[in-house]
């Protein structure tokens, strides 16, 4: 019983050491890395993210507004916090990391169609977070989509089936650096335009099915919390409703519902709302690579609409920002859209 | 509780120390051991550990009302037959009604309308307890052992209980018999470090063959038979093979865990599965498939029908009861009775040949590789399996059907292709690497109780070197975590 007992304590020693050093192999290696939602995570947790103005949303605000063309028209700093598949709460969360770990920003672009994204969140992409969970605030928000406290505590837990992540996180490790691949940086700033022709089956989907848009109680509070945050804080809001497909807004069933809540908040603490629900890029299928998502043609053409709007409006009441580029040059885009 | 899961992770290790700190009374270790078995399946759903008790009263009642009547007496075997007749109606009585009230209602209900008669019925829609169908028959073979005298009864509650709850067996065997695990309840256990140790091998080796084989094969399975109309013939073969060993990772893994976990407690229980894909013809893959269940059948329904005596209609009849009963004990679904009577055809022609017994030795016995005719042999006997699977996973007969004449398509010859929900082609190499490393670690292993039974050699480093290999296999490379199939059952 005692050899029994020795060789197995022995064992679990070496076990136990080998899975933090996987761990801090991995771990090290990811916080390195450039690829996708781990560009995004790194600029947040590295503290060198000195951007005025954010943008927060789900995949319609990283892979719709660009802040190369905000920077140049706006003259600012702006840095695209867009989480991909994730409800508000999570949007919320990189919001207070970002601000946890940088300086506070000035001003907030949240797209706004949080009442269509699964109000439930679920494990999508887990391994995005997995080199972060040290920290209490994103730990928190990780418990409710389903994170175990072993994977907190227990050494390299958190990687356990997930060669993928495992493999990039070593590969990217300064010492193991000599294998082959690396880093495939996509995003700029958080953005990443996505090149793709028109696909129709989510059209389809909808305009068999339809959708109906369900007001959940708890993120129309949470949303209410948000706002309520950035007024005491002194953090101008601005929101936005991205292009989606035409035939999208009209088989909502609910659409002035949803539509009615957003005004409501615009409202409620009087921040300007753009509604570019209607606006002509949503009638032509070649801007778009699904019914909700604009290509990087429709991206890029919308982010410079909406900076143009900005400034025509003087929605942006901007102080000491300094613009990391030099400014395009004011376009018209009733003219670009001429010209397509 | 699963056995891959964190909660097991800690339950086991704690059940090990305080059950081996009781070690000098057998009394102590068995009462501790049903606590620990009740603690673990009310950890699943604590109110159907009453089915639990119910089935344990009334065996032990009708074993100790057996051991009563007199023997003298006239009508004594009249007594224990009835005693035996009420216990057997309580047992598949509850069986009956949480497996299959709802299958036979809507059948009955299906069977009218076809005739033009539509009935209004009522089902319960009650939720199947775990095991239910493993500790019922594990449970019957002892009142049928007493009945049969082979047997005798016994007094003491706690070693009954224990015997039919003991957790390693709880939730899907293998179906133990009174024979083999009740004299080692009686008997103090102490401690075996040889034992121990096999028994960490197999529980690793099960977790392998589980973990990274089931749970991999299984996410391919199930996109494509959940799609079937929209893939190729050859996609088609290819998930039915997935399947194929989707069920093997799941269930012998289970049964190497459940087999290992006893041998952690000083238990030697019965072996479920000896190498079943190497069988070279189909009475031989009955033989090493699901073993606890196919030996309780022929004891206990096959050899009292008459076996293989009698004359060949007979044989014939005994042959489809018990294929049909075995599928019907699956569940509650027309795909498990055709899948056994597709078994029962594939049996026929071998035992009516009186060739049901040709291969009993193994494969390739003595020598590493196997024949050109064993290499056939056991390729055919693999593709008739995996065509039984089809009707085993599928919905219903109409998906079964249609999944058969999608793989007899066209399509058959084209190259096969996953969608990437499946993990696509990266999640199919692996999974085939997987695949090969477990069919050549358990070749090697053949003549062995289980794969990883690495006894040939002391180098113990070697030894190391294999279990942190197939730890970090298991951490990096394991499919999503499933369910185990036979749960259900």
């Amino acid at each position: 019983m005692k050899t029994f007992f020795i060789k197995v304590l022995f064992f679990t020693i070496l076990l136990m050491s080998g899975a933090f050093a996987v761990n801090f192999a991995v771990d090290k290696g990811l916080r390195q890395s450039r690829d996708d939602e781990f560009s995004t995570w790194n600029d947040i947790f590295d503290s060198t993210n000195n951007s005025d103005v954010i943008i927060l949303g789900n995949s319609r605000a990283w892979e719709h507004i660009s802040p190369e063309i905000l920077d140049s028209v706006l003259h600012i700093n702006s840095y695209n916090l867009g989480i991909n598949g994730y409800p508000f709460s999570m949007q919320y969360t990189r919001f207070k990391l970002f601000e946890k770990y940088n300086k506070k920003p000035s001003l907030v672009i949240q797209s706004v169609d949080f009442l269509k994204t699964l109000h439930q969140a679920t494990m999508y992409n887990k391994g995005q977070f997995t080199p972060y969970t040290y920290d209490n605030l994103l730990r928190d928000e990780l418990k409710k989509i389903g994170f175990t406290n072993a994977e907190f505590h227990i050494p390299a837990w958190k990687y356990l089936f997930a060669y993928p992540t495992i493999i990039r996180g070593l590969k990217e490790y300064q010492y193991l650096n000599w294998l082959p691949g690396g880093s495939d940086p996509t995003r700029y700033k958080g953005y990443a335009g996505l090149d793709g022709n028109w696909d129709p089956t989510e059209m389809n989907k909808v305009l068999r099915d339809s959708i109906v848009v369900s007001v959940n109680p708890e993120v129309v509070a949470l949303f209410d919390a948000f706002l309520n945050y950035c007024k005491g804080n002194s953090i101008q809001v601005i929101l936005v409703f991205t292009p989606q497909y035409i035939k999208m807004s009209e088989f909502t069933q609910n659409w002035d519902g949803e539509m009615r809540v957003y005004h409501d908040f615009a409202e409620k603490y009087d921040i300007p709302f753009l509604d570019y629900t209607h606006d002509p890029i949503c009638y032509d299928t070649t801007y778009f690579f699904n019914a909700t998502h604009l290509n990087k043609k429709g991206a890029e053409l919308f982010s410079l609409q909406l900076a143009n709007d900005i400034k025509e409006q003087n929605l942006y009441k901007y102080e000491d920002c300094e613009s990391p580029q030099e400014p395009l040059k004011f376009i018209v885009r009733e003219k670009l859209l001429q010209k397509e | 509780m699963l056995f891959n899961s964190i909660d097991f992770g800690i339950f086991l290790p704690i059940v090990f120390l305080l059950y081996w700190a009781m070690s000098k009374k057998v009394k102590a270790q068995n009462v501790f051991l049903l606590v620990a078995s009740y603690f673990f399946y009310g950890w699943w759903d604590w109110r159907y550990l009453s089915l639990v008790l119910l089935c344990s009263v009334t065996n032990y009642v009708a074993g100790v009302l057996m051991m009563r009547v007199n023997e003298d007496s006239d009508d004594a075997q009249k007594r224990r037959r009835l005693i035996l007749t009420v216990c057997c109606l309580v047992s598949f009585g509850v069986l009956g009604v949480f497996k299959y009230y709802d299958f036979f209602v809507t059948s009955f209900v299906d069977a009218f309308s076809m005739l033009g008669i539509h009935l209004q019925a009522t089902t319960l829609h009650l939720i199947l307890p775990v095991g239910i169908s493993f500790y019922t028959f594990h449970t019957l073979s002892y009142t049928i052992d007493v009945y049969r005298r082979k047997f005798e009864p016994t007094k003491d509650i706690v070693s009954f209980f224990l015997f039919v709850s003991i957790f390693p067996l709880a939730m899907a065997g293998p179906i133990e018999r009174a024979t083999n695990l009740l004299p080692q309840i009686y008997k103090r256990r102490t401690f075996d470090y040889a034992l121990a140790v096999d028994g960490m091998r197999q529980i690793l080796w099960g977790l392998f063959k589980k973990i990274v084989i089931a749970d991999n094969c299984a996410t391919i399975a199930n996109e494509i038979f959940n799609n079937s109309a929209t893939y190729s013939g050859s996609t088609l073969l290819l998930g039915a093979i997935f399947f194929t060993f989707q069920i093997y990772g799941d269930f012998s893994g289970y049964s190497d865990m459940a087999l290992g976990i006893g041998k952690l407690l000083g238990f030697r229980f019965l072996r479920n599965f000896n190498f079943p894909y190497f069988s070279r013809d189909i009475a031989e893959f009955w033989r090493r498939w699901h073993i606890s269940l196919n030996t309780w059948f022929r004891d206990y329904l096959y050899i009292p029908l008459g076996g293989s005596r009698g004359s060949k209609w007979q044989i014939v009849r005994n042959t489809f009861i018990i294929f049909l009963v075995s599928g019907f004990w699956h569940g509650a679904n027309w795909t498990f009775i055709a899948w056994g009577a597709y078994h029962a055809i594939l049996f026929l022609p071998v035992i009516l040949l009186g060739k049901n017994r040709k291969h009993t030795d193994t494969v390739a016995e003595g020598r590493i590789l196997p024949t050109l005719k064993e290499v056939c042999q056991m390729a055919v006997t693999f593709g008739l399996v995996v065509f039984g699977w089809i009707l085993f996973r599928a919905e219903n007969i109409t998906h079964a059907w249609e999944y058969i004449s999608g793989i007899f398509s066209t399509s058959l010859f084209a190259i096969p292709n996953i969608s990437p929900d499946a993990n696509g082609t990266y999640g199919v190499a692996i999974s085939l690497s997987f695949i090969a490393i477990m069919l050549i670690i358990e070749w090697l292993n053949r003549q062995k109780q289980h794969g990883l039974r690495i006894d040939n050699t002391n180098l113990s480093v070697l030894k190391w070197g294999i279990y942190f290999a197939l730890i970090i296999i298991i951490w990096a490379f394991g499919g999503q975590q499933e369910k185990f199939i036979y749960f259900q059952f």
